[in-house]
């Protein structure tokens, strides 16, 4: 079993089926669970066709160190992109991204539409639930390959990796889904800025490991080396917090003067 | 036409969503790659990483930089 992928795949999907969730809930609460539910297995489903068909033909015809080095660039790219706005948002140049303000928005664009159907699919509802499922599950989707596929050595290990990865997927899957029934609301407990943060570190984390392989670096330590990249990654991030947190509280205060 | 940059305005939304990070990230990959492949010099390929490390950090500051003005 390819430990390296269960972990960051775990993480990442977390990100996704809370933000997934959360739509879903709403959508259950506010309108009637067949719709949330049909459309969230409908998106499941397309989902399903979707990895079935682009997810074997990715790991059939593409050699690995090509696909090592092209998912290290995306996982870099989206990793600096998390990373940035987690750095932004600590430093309070950017306001916290607010679940329960999210939670907020979509209970009173659903009200404003005045009807709630108890037991038949309302079209609204299903499609809401679909798109962001389906939006969410692919992006869960990609992490699944990227990470599966990056974790393998030899051809011969790719189909385990895939496998790790989706049990980290499905282990995601699985707390959260646990989380929704228990909490019956919005997951505005879990700090989403810290699940982001944290999976912005992991994924330039491996993204840079698995660029740099792909372009040929041999890294010192093998696998070893992405817990030296882990504590360099964090080391400079808190450093740059450090240093935005200044601007971050000028930009309050002249906001604070404006409003005043 | 328009369809085609709309797309490609929307994968690069998803993706990325800067041009500095995507530049940065870019100039870094392509750097290193000359460095460690058309290098004959051991001790440069080993730089490579540390090159690598260097380029993703500097994007960071400077896209974080940005956001200061």
């Amino acid at each position: 079993m390819a430990w390296s992928a269960v972990l960051p795949a775990f993480l990442a999907s977390l990100v996704e089926f809370v933000e997934a969730l959360t739509i879903v809930l709403v959508v259950g609460v506010t309108i009637n669970w067949k719709s949330s539910l049909s459309g969230a297995i409908a998106a499941i489903l397309t989902l399903a066709a979707l990895v079935a068909v682009f997810g074997t033909t990715l790991v059939a015809f593409i050699p690995i160190e090509a696909l090592r080095l092209f998912v290290g660039v995306i996982l870099v790219l989206f990793g600096l992109k998390w990373l940035k706005k987690a750095i932004l948002r600590y430093s309070g140049l950017k306001a916290l991204h607010d679940e329960e303000a999210i939670y907020e928005e979509e209970m009173r664009a659903l009200r404003a539409r005045g009807e709630t159907l108890p037991n038949k699919i309302d079209g609204f509802g299903f499609a809401t639930s679909f798109k962001s499922v389906l939006l969410e599950g692919l992006e869960v989707a990609f992490i699944v390959i990227t990470f599966g596929s990056s974790a393998a050595r030899t051809e011969q290990e790719k189909g385990n990796s895939l496998l790790a990865a989706t049990i980290g997927a499905l282990l995601a899957a699985l707390l959260v889904t646990i989380l929704g029934f228990v909490v019956r609301g919005p997951l505005t407990k879990i700090p989403e800025n810290t699940l982001k943060f944290s999976v912005g570190i992991m994924l330039t984390t491996f993204g840079t490991y698995w660029a740099g392989e792909g372009l040929g670096i041999d890294w010192p330590l093998a696998d070893g080396f992405l817990i030296v990249l882990v504590g360099l990654y964090l080391l400079v991030s808190f450093g740059i917090v450090t240093w935005l947190r200044p601007y971050g509280a000028s930009r309050r205060a002249v906001k604070a003067g404006r409003s005043s | 036409m328009q369809a085609i940059n709309r797309f490609f305005k929307a994968l690069f939304n998803f993706i990325v969503g800067d041009w500095i990070i995507l530049g940065g990230v870019a100039v870094s990959l392509l750097f290193v790659a000359i460095v460690v492949n058309l290098s004959n010099s051991e001790s440069l390929k080993q730089l490579g990483g540390f090159l690598l490390i260097l380029g993703l950090i500097l994007t960071l500051v400077v896209t974080l930089r940005r956001e200061t003005r």
